[in-house]
């Protein structure tokens, strides 16, 4: 089930919205991935049942209504409870509406349900969260990819069109990659944020998980409306790509420059290696010209981020007290500053609290210039190598990880090496840029594939080239 | 740098409003200076002429109208008491209950 054909089968009237959602419905409560955090089941079939009312007299008001999705449970549902993945979280119901759930539910698509992630979006398995491990579909021996593991998951068996993740040092482009899946980072600012549970407020952004790039054009038309909810959400920029995504043809590619670098190829385990090789083979044998380049800094990405983003979160987090929302730990009676502490303390997982005393740490007084702030002056050094690289060429070309998916447990040993598999996905978000995942072949059971990064603000001429090489390698 | 003691360690989870369980401090201390020790890679860089890089939508005002980036100063609905205090875990005649924090004599 993808959202480009179940819109034309939904038009034509050869399948409702109930029957799609049913089928969704029973895929997810059949699953063995874990996924699924909280099922939606009586909303879904009682909006799909809206959506075959409305589309029965006026027709499919876009592409995504009556088409059956799931979020990452980092994002705020009105009245559906959202969890972050946290125990901290763990009965939270929203007030509020959040951006993209009412986006997606404006456009008429049907949530299935909440699905799964590494808390507070961090971790590359999905198996740093109360919620239990989100295996692989291709094999459950394996992970799913993180953060947004259950995304992948979801689409990739069945229970639903397309997901929405977040994405903050590559967790919508990782799990994508090990699920076989299309995944989608958009420019900074193309998503508002309103209601994405924040995590690295510089780097965060919003995009779909979905089988290929038409239908992740789909879902950016309807995720890109101005908010004047999230002020580093740019205004006027509201999506049209179908169309162009429709005419895509496999001579877009002639003369186009991608540049890689070898180095980045060669340091990749040899069943990832070879199939980056062969994907850039298509690039070339369809016309377009391949440059090596260099990109210096990025062996600095790892430690910048993982500064920044600490940093970040130890102020996004401060929010967790135990008194507005969220658990408490009532055994400290008549002492607030423990019950802070111990309701942070047993609400917060391992993983997090490491990374908020690390931030905490890189932010403190003393340390702040050798921290922080170097840390934010390399991010300008990547910067400029992205730059430099982009002078000559149209798209860059990277492996999204060095491995396959890991085995499940495999990262609890070496929390260090963990974060080094997000080398060549962190560097898009220090420079706020649009990455593109795309799956390309297989080795045994596990899929392989390869991203593509583009310009600021344009993402639909990433999208395009994603698609016209998504054409070549069906050709 | 210096190896942080686990003393440090605690603080700045304190600060944090933290506690590293009892049984846990080695693994964590353990972890700090682990990651300390890797990113003191970034002393490499020569960052001299490098202005620090905050947010990417700094980088790209010229997509940000003026208009967009101030806010009016308009009266927008807000939640009701009821609403916000719906997910308290403890409330009182609409109020956020805490415990106390002025001791009585």
């Amino acid at each position: 089930m993808n959202i480009y054909e179940s819109h034309n089968l939904l038009k034509s009237k050869k399948i409702s919205a109930t029957e799609l959602t049913k089928e969704a419905l029973t895929k997810a409560e059949t699953s063995k991935t874990n996924a699924i955090i909280t099922l939606t089941s009586d909303l879904a079939l009682r909006r799909a049942k809206e959506a075959d009312k409305e589309i029965s007299s006026k027709g499919p008001k876009g592409w995504l209504h009556g088409v059956p999705f799931t979020l990452k449970d980092l994002f705020i549902t009105k009245n559906i409870r959202t969890t972050a993945g946290s125990k901290i979280l763990f009965n939270y119901i929203p007030p509020y509406e959040g951006y993209v759930s009412r986006s997606l539910s404006d456009a008429g698509a049907i949530l299935i349900g909440k699905v799964s992630c590494d808390e507070f979006g961090m971790g590359s398995t999905n198996e740093n969260t109360p919620f239990g491990a989100v295996k692989n579909p291709h094999d459950v021996n394996h992970v799913a990819g993180g953060s947004s593991g259950g995304s992948a998951a979801s689409v990739a068996e069945g229970s639903s069109a397309f997901s929405m993740g977040t994405d903050t040092g590559g967790s919508i482009r990782l799990p994508a990659n090990f699920c076989g899946l299309v995944g989608f980072k958009p420019t900074y600012g193309r998503v508002s944020r309103y209601g994405q549970i924040a995590y690295g407020s510089s780097l965060d952004q919003a995009g779909p998980v979905a089988r290929n790039v038409l239908d992740v054009g789909c879902v950016m038309e309807a995720i890109t409306q101005k908010d004047p909810l999230d002020v580093t959400n740019v205004p006027n920029k509201t999506m049209k790509i179908v169309g162009a995504l429709e005419k895509a043809n496999v001579k877009d590619l002639k003369g186009k420059v991608i540049a890689y670098s070898r180095e980045f190829i060669e340091a990749c385990d040899n069943d990832v290696k070879s199939s980056l090789y062969d994907a850039l083979k298509v690039f070339e044998s369809s016309g377009a010209i391949l440059k090596e380049t260099s990109f210096p800094h990025f062996k600095y990405s790892v430690a910048a981020y993982y500064l920044i983003a600490t940093s970040e979160a130890s102020t996004n987090l401060a929010r967790y007290d135990g008194i507005h929302f969220g658990f408490r730990d009532k055994s400290m009676k008549g002492n607030l500053e423990q019950t802070y502490i111990r309701s942070r303390t047993e609400g917060f997982g391992e993983e997090v609290r490491k990374r908020i005393i690390l931030g905490t740490f890189s932010l403190s007084s003393g340390y702040q210039d050798q921290y922080f702030a170097k840390a934010c002056k390399v991010r300008r050094k990547i910067y400029q190598d992205f730059e430099n690289a982009f002078l000559e060429a149209d798209a860059i070309f990277s492996p999204v990880c060095a491995s396959l998916a890991f085995k499940q447990g495999e990262g609890k040993q070496d929390p260090l090496k963990m974060y080094m598999n997000d080398l060549y996905t962190i560097p898009v978000n220090l420079a706020g840029l649009p990455g593109l995942a795309l799956p390309f072949g297989k080795h045994g059971n596990l899929p392989t594939g390869f991203q593509l990064i583009g310009k600021s603000f344009q993402d639909e001429e990433l999208l395009k080239l994603g698609r016209a090489f998504e054409l070549a390698s069906k050709a | 740098m210096k190896e942080l003691s686990t003393d440090v360690v605690k603080h700045v989870a304190g600060l944090a409003r933290l506690e590293i369980p009892q049984g846990e401090e080695a693994t964590f201390v353990n972890h700090m200076n682990k990651v300390l020790s890797y990113v003191e890679l970034l002393s490499e860089v020569d960052t001299k002429d490098a202005e620090p890089f905050f947010s990417p939508a700094k980088e790209h005002l010229e997509y940000y109208t003026e208009e967009f980036a101030t806010h009016q100063d308009k009266v927008r609905p807000s939640l009701g008491a009821d609403e916000v205090l719906k997910n308290a875990p403890s409330k009182q005649q609409n109020q956020f209950a805490v415990e106390a924090v002025i001791e009585e004599n």
